[in-house]
């Protein structure tokens, strides 16, 4: 499958520029609001705690016109390939005011089956004008609790059609009736639905009162405006970069299959191809599909290859579909980009979230100033835990583990996520909902990849269940860590242990009433020689316990006097001569 | 005189110190303006009395001293705090390191920066203890670990102790333990306990407040100290009451124990203005906007109180990105800053789109009218163009503004890339910002709750009253209030906070699950705690109490501040509380689902005293006309390019000119000391019995928008909104 820019549209060119300014302002913002009314009157803890949804303005074409900047960065390109579909098979007729459409098709949607897209089309003076979107994980929809045993995509979740939810004002009754019937958590799955409503009618209202206020603004002109701009800027900056072809990879881990061994490593590899102002990114080369779910789908994978190349190239401004109109991303049927159907795609964020890494490998040697060393975030990591709470009630919980950020030209990385930007929750309510005491949430010491710029610190987390527990990890990097680039090393790898044994990535296990497991999320790669960092900074951390004296001295070439740690400028000075020589031989 | 009569104000911003005296029984105010002076601000204060004294001030006639203080902000700013030290339940001492609960603030951004923790690790150390989340006690604390960690911090030279240990909300008792044996080792050493700081779940969150608050705690005691000490020896024996940043007073001595209180103490004076002006003119919703040099404030009023907020963070390392600073946890006024002042430079983007702020061209170089080299074109260039700035009498006369170099740079850089004239050019940078502040508000609306749309505008700042109109145009707003006193308003706005105590503490259980005693065990407690906050001139019948629970259905993570109907309870009553969170819940989300069960997270007893009064009938030192005869003839005129009307020759008129109950009709420019009040032609203006200059649209009432709303739900009823578990 190929995910590939529409050309840009014939435009009248009335608009001028300060009132396009104004214009895309109000938009975001008008999606800020949405946002802000989706998460206040959601009820799980994946959308109000973790941040695991998007709200967007999509064009009459189908490209994404506003997104909101909280929420997830991939959802602003899978509402758009979800779009399209629907515009793809629907007559014009099809839609009217009041309509509501529903899909939950991982390769049409976010990639997985949990992910409910819905989109309304807005009609202004009898004419189509936009859409609003709205993409959300859903607390329940039923299917297997353990995420990491599916072995197709009836096992992950009903299978909801591609349909109107709502038509003409009229809810179908007989789909959310289905919906309840097959969710664990009925309550919170239809109260989470009802927030993605509320954000839609946010949206709906406040473009109706834009459009009345510029006295019906033909929002398609400003569409083409914007996406116009959008398209020469990111045009202009891929210019810059030298035609060619890179080719960048990283090294996945296997992850456990459904024979319950852990497969081979994975390759994904990117011939990422420069030609005057367009790129194309192709996965060719990467590995197979596997039996399990760890399977990446085209529409998550093209979202986070199309978000690497964005918030590097043009970062801080607004993000919309006229940056994705020069970049094409192939991801072949069957390969572990875009796993075929009905394959179980439930954990595809694992492979998605490490494409970013062989992007930035491949851009790595022409924009050095640009790329971010490897994610020790990448994958994020998913806790899913399950048992009976002191009152014999059934209690099912997802959370979410961040290691650390690579480092870059300007700065170290931070315990924080990316390429996602999903939260942590904090411990004191995670232990008021669940029979799970937290003995230690830490930074680990010499966990970061060391660089001019090191990555983000890993964390532990030391956890004793107080009750009987089933636990299901989906991680990474445990196996092959975050890579360090252009000189920088790599992250500490991860570890899940329970009861003292170390698991692959994506294992399950029983945890019993006493016992402990332990999280210990890896740390970011770090980017440029570490030779070059500053002594003051290495020594800092030194006192501060975050570096080891002995890997100030092996990583960086810094000689601290073990009594007073201040820095043997002579011997750094010759150690990191003699480690210069043997980086470069040449 | 007699001992009562006189309230004593005293703002200390970054450049000067301002000082306002109200005589209550000469219905007299009486202003001083002295430069601050750091590092010890209370010199310039104190030196400000002296000169009040010398006018017309007896300082034994002082009842009480209301101190508004940016020292607290500036000391987290510039980090300017004291060596300290962190004890935390063992296994969680990094807990500072996980900024902002791993999100980026940005997503957009690919080198995010975050703070720094205020107290490095190595002055972090771990006690044995543990408490669960339901109270209980699972690791007795080993109080030995403790010595150890006092002595070595002590040892590494701490000046102040912060406390932060796991569930102390739920039950204090470690860290009660803990300060007793920190206080035997070390006598007077400053200590800050979670658990009295911000009694909230979330450790982070909670953990950031104490620390901030043993920060700033020795630097701001000694200050405090010193004050009082000064203002005693020139005679002034009144109560010394602080500003807290959620727009209420606290006495001298709280505030050195709590004075993370303190962060907004200064702009909080200003929506204290607002609020009282509202009550004034008998409304009771309002937006507060205060455009100045760098930046614009604003705040939305309700129900005569400025909103409050618990997500305020302090020392942003991108200054208007939420999530890029220390978060404080406690309530403070809700604050919408935005990178849109008179210095804010306009630029063609990337897209080449323009675009106003955030940068600014500051006070050095200055917009490019100062003449000082700047050649960035800024708003004040902009609005010096296009009439909405007097060029001879800017701040006082003190700078003469160019209008030469004022268009040359925007034809420059704007006109000329967007080819448009110079005073097209100016328009479009008027349009921009004014857009900006529109768009910021009616997300911050929304985010509250809160349908701002027919709210009156209140307008100060250098460029507030300039650009209120427009504001109010795009946010449907009636009517646009100017105070008077622009010079010290701030001053003034201390002069009427009212007297308030605050206590809070996190309970999270289901409603069903709560007993009756344990409620009014704690509502006794909280209650005491408030009332011990109030200054000590308050008569017990003045004071009123009232209680909120921030309350959810079960499942839910935002909490709906609900006001409880009792003060004590009954089973019967908490039956009430349910259906009062039910039509609280309705009235702000439009949908009530009263079959799910609903949870309480956080109590809070809030305690006061009622607003001050000042009424004036005679003005010292700053006259804005509230006396001699009305005079309604302009003093001269300019050209002014109105937006949507363009250029019009106008009228201008001297504030000082304008005495109660005059009108003029738009268009008109209306010239202060330190700004300038812009009255476009669909607007009429007149000067009110306070000496408010109010601005109304002249085809509507004050009552109806001029165009159609489409929420569809009231805005009075929607209750303030907060953020726990």
């Amino acid at each position: 499958m190929t995910a590939e820019g529409l050309t840009a549209a014939d435009h009248d060119p009335s608009i001028d520029p300060v009132t396009a300014s104004i214009l895309w302002h109000r938009l975001v913002s008008i999606v800020d609001q949405a946002t802000v009314a989706h998460y206040r009157t959601a009820f799980s803890t994946v959308v109000r705690e973790a941040n695991d949804f998007a709200s967007s303005i999509l064009a009459v074409t189908g490209e994404t016109l506003a997104n909101s900047e909280i929420g997830l960065p991939s959802f602003v390109a899978t509402q758009s390939f979800t779009l399209r579909h629907f515009l793809d098979v629907l007559e014009v007729d099809d839609l009217q005011p009041g309509d509501i459409l529903i899909s939950n098709d991982p390769w049409l949607g976010p990639g997985q089956a949990l992910d409910i897209t819905l989109l309304m089309p807005i009609f202004h003076a009898g004419r189509l004008a936009a859409f609003a979107g709205s993409v959300a994980h859903s607390p329940e929809l039923g299917g297997t609790q353990r995420w990491n045993q599916s072995s197709d995509v009836f096992e992950e979740a009903l299978r909801i059609p591609n349909m109107k939810l709502c038509d003409q004002g009229s809810f179908n009754q007989t789909l959310l009736d289905v919906i309840r019937h097959n969710s664990r958590l009925p309550d919170l799955t239809i109260g989470d639905l009802d927030a993605q409503l509320a954000s839609l009618h946010v949206i709906e209202e406040q473009l109706h009162a834009l459009m009345r206020e510029y006295d019906h603004l033909d929002l398609t002109v400003v569409a083409s405006e914007i996406l116009d701009r959008c398209e020469g800027t990111m045009r202009t900056a891929i210019e810059e970069i030298p035609n060619g072809v890179y080719h960048g990879e990283v090294t996945s881990d296997g992850f456990i299959q459904p024979n319950g061994v852990s497969g081979a490593p994975i390759r994904l590899h990117v011939a990422l191809e420069v030609r005057n102002s367009e790129i194309t990114m192709d996965f060719s080369d990467s590995s197979a599909q596997r039996p399990g779910p760890f399977n990446g789908v085209w529409t998550i994978c093209s979202a986070y290859a199309a978000y690497a190349l964005r918030v590097i190239l043009v970062p801080f401004a607004p993000n919309n579909g006229g940056f994705y109109r020069p970049l094409k991303i192939v991801c072949p049927d069957g390969s572990i980009t875009n796993a075929t159907f009905p394959a179980p795609t439930l954990c595809r964020h694992v492979i998605a979230h490490q494409l970013c890494d062989a992007i930035f490998d491949a851009l790595a040697p022409v924009l050095p100033n640009r790329v971010m060393a490897g994610s020790g975030s990448a994958p994020l990591w998913d806790l899913l835990m399950m048992g009976q709470d002191e009152n014999g009630d059934a209690f099912h919980r997802v959370i979410c583990v961040n290691g650390g950020s690579g480092g870059t030209a300007e700065t170290d990385g931070h315990v924080i996520s990316f390429p996602a930007n999903i939260g942590g929750t904090p411990v004191e309510v995670m232990e008021s909902l669940m029979p799970v005491i937290w003995e230690k949430k830490e930074i680990i010491p010499d966990s970061a990849g060391a660089g001019t710029h090191r990555g983000g610190f890993g964390q532990r987390m030391i956890c004793r269940a107080s009750r009987p527990l089933e636990i299901t990890i989906v991680n990474g990097r445990v196996a092959h860590p975050a890579p360090g680039l252009l000189g920088g090393g790599t992250g500490r790898a991860g570890r899940f242990l329970v009861d003292g044994r170390e698991l692959s990535a994506g294992a399950g296990a029983e945890v019993p009433a006493g016992g402990r497991f332990v999280l210990e999320a890896p740390g970011g790669g770090g980017l440029g020689t570490p030779l070059a960092r500053d002594p003051e900074k290495v020594q800092d951390e030194v006192r501060e316990g975050l570096v080891s004296i002995e890997r100030a001295e092996i990583d960086y070439g810094v000689s601290l006097e073990p009594d007073t740690l201040l820095v043997d400028a002579k011997r750094t000075e010759a150690l990191r001569a003699s480690k210069g020589l043997m980086e470069s031989p040449d | 005189m007699t001992h009562g009569d006189v309230r004593l104000a005293i703002d200390i911003g970054g450049t000067f110190t301002d000082l306002a005296a109200y005589h209550s029984d000469r219905r007299l105010l009486t202003t001083a303006k002295v430069p601050s002076t750091f590092p010890d601000p209370s010199v310039g204060a104190l030196d400000g009395v002296r000169q009040l004294a010398e006018k017309d001030l007896t300082l034994a006639a002082i009842s009480t001293v209301i101190h508004g203080t940016t020292l607290v902000a500036n000391a987290l700013i510039e980090r300017r705090g004291a060596t300290i030290g962190l004890l935390a339940t063992s296994g969680f001492r990094d807990l500072l390191h996980f900024v902002g609960r791993e999100l980026r603030y940005d997503i957009y951004d690919p080198t995010p920066r975050f703070p720094e923790p205020l107290v490095p690790r190595r002055m972090r150390d771990e006690v044995v203890e543990r408490v669960a989340a339901d109270g209980t006690v699972v690791v007795p604390l080993d109080i030995e670990t403790v010595r150890a960690a006092t002595a070595r911090q002590l040892g590494a030279g701490v000046e102040a102790i912060a406390v932060s240990l796991l569930h102390s909300y739920a039950n204090p008792i470690h860290e009660i333990r803990v300060r007793e044996i920190i206080q035997s080792q070390a006598p007077g050493l400053p200590i800050s306990l979670s658990h009295e700081v911000l009694p909230q779940i979330r450790e982070y969150e909670r953990t950031s407040a104490t620390v901030i608050n043993a920060y700033v705690q020795p630097l701001i005691s000694r200050y405090l100290h010193r004050l009082e000490k000064g203002l005693q020896e020139l005679g002034i024996s009144a109560e010394l009451l602080l500003m807290t940043s959620s727009g209420g007073t606290l006495p001298a001595a709280a505030a050195s124990r709590f004075p993370i209180q303190l962060v907004e103490s200064g702009p909080a004076a200003g929506t204290v203005i607002a609020a009282a002006i509202g009550e004034h003119l008998e409304i009771a919703d309002l937006l507060s906007f205060d455009m100045g040099g760098t930046t614009a404030k604003m705040c939305t009023i309700r129900g005569n109180s400025p909103v409050v907020t618990k997500n305020h963070e302090v020392a942003r390392v991108r200054r208007f990105r939420k999530g890029s600073g220390l978060p404080l946890g406690i309530p403070v006024i809700d604050l919408l800053e935005i990178g849109a002042g008179g210095g804010s430079i306009a630029e063609i983007d990337s897209f080449g789109l323009l675009q106003v702020g955030p940068h600014s061209a500051g006070s050095v170089p200055g917009p490019a009218c100062y003449g000082r080299g700047g050649d960035e074109p800024t708003v004040t260039d902009a609005d010096l163009l296009l009439g909405f700035v007097n060029p001879d009498s800017f701040l006082g006369g003190e700078v003469k503004l160019s209008a030469r170099r004022a268009a040359k740079a925007v034809r420059d850089k704007i006109g000329g890339p967007l080819k448009l004239g110079t005073k097209d050019a100016a328009a479009a940078i008027a349009r921009v910002v004014n857009e900006n502040m529109a768009e910021a508000a009616r997300v911050h609306a929304v985010e509250l709750n809160i349908d701002i749309r027919r709210f009156p505008i209140v307008a100060f700042g250098g460029c507030g009253p300039a650009h209120a109109y427009a504001v109010a145009h795009r946010l449907d707003s009636p009517a646009v209030i100017c105070p008077p006193n622009a010079g010290v308003l701030s001053a003034v706005g201390l002069l009427l906070a009212p007297m308030s105590g605050d206590a809070s503490r996190s309970y999270p259980e289901d409603l069903e699950r709560l007993s009756p005693e344990s409620i009014n065990d704690m509502l006794d407690e909280l209650e005491q705690q408030a009332l011990s906050q109030l200054g000590s001139s308050l008569r017990p019948e003045d004071i009123e109490v009232e209680i909120y629970a921030d309350m959810c259905y079960v499942g839910q993570g935002f909490e709906v501040a609900t006001r409880v109907p009792f003060r004590r309870t009954t089973e019967a009553g908490l039956r009430d509380l349910k259906s009062t969170f039910d039509e609280t819940y309705e009235a702000a989300y439009g949908r009530r689902l009263a079959d799910l069960p609903a949870r309480c997270v956080t109590w809070r007893v809030i305690a006061s005293g009622g607003r001050q009064d000042v009424a004036i009938d005679a003005n010292g030192d700053d006259s804005n006309g509230a006396t001699g005869e009305s005079k309604t003839h302009p003093s001269s005129s300019r050209a002014a390019f109105f937006l949507d009307h363009g250029v019009t020759d106008c009228p201008v008129f001297l504030r000082r000119d304008l005495a109660p109950t005059a009108r003029l009709a738009g268009p008109a420019l209306i010239d202060d000391t330190a700004c300038t009040i812009a009255v476009p032609p669909s607007m009429d203006a007149e000067v009110d019995g306070d000496a408010n200059v109010i601005l109304r649209w002249r085809s509507h009432n004050n009552t109806e928008p001029n165009r159609p709303t489409s929420l569809g739900r009231s805005a009075s009823s929607n209750p303030p909104e907060t953020y726990g578990a």
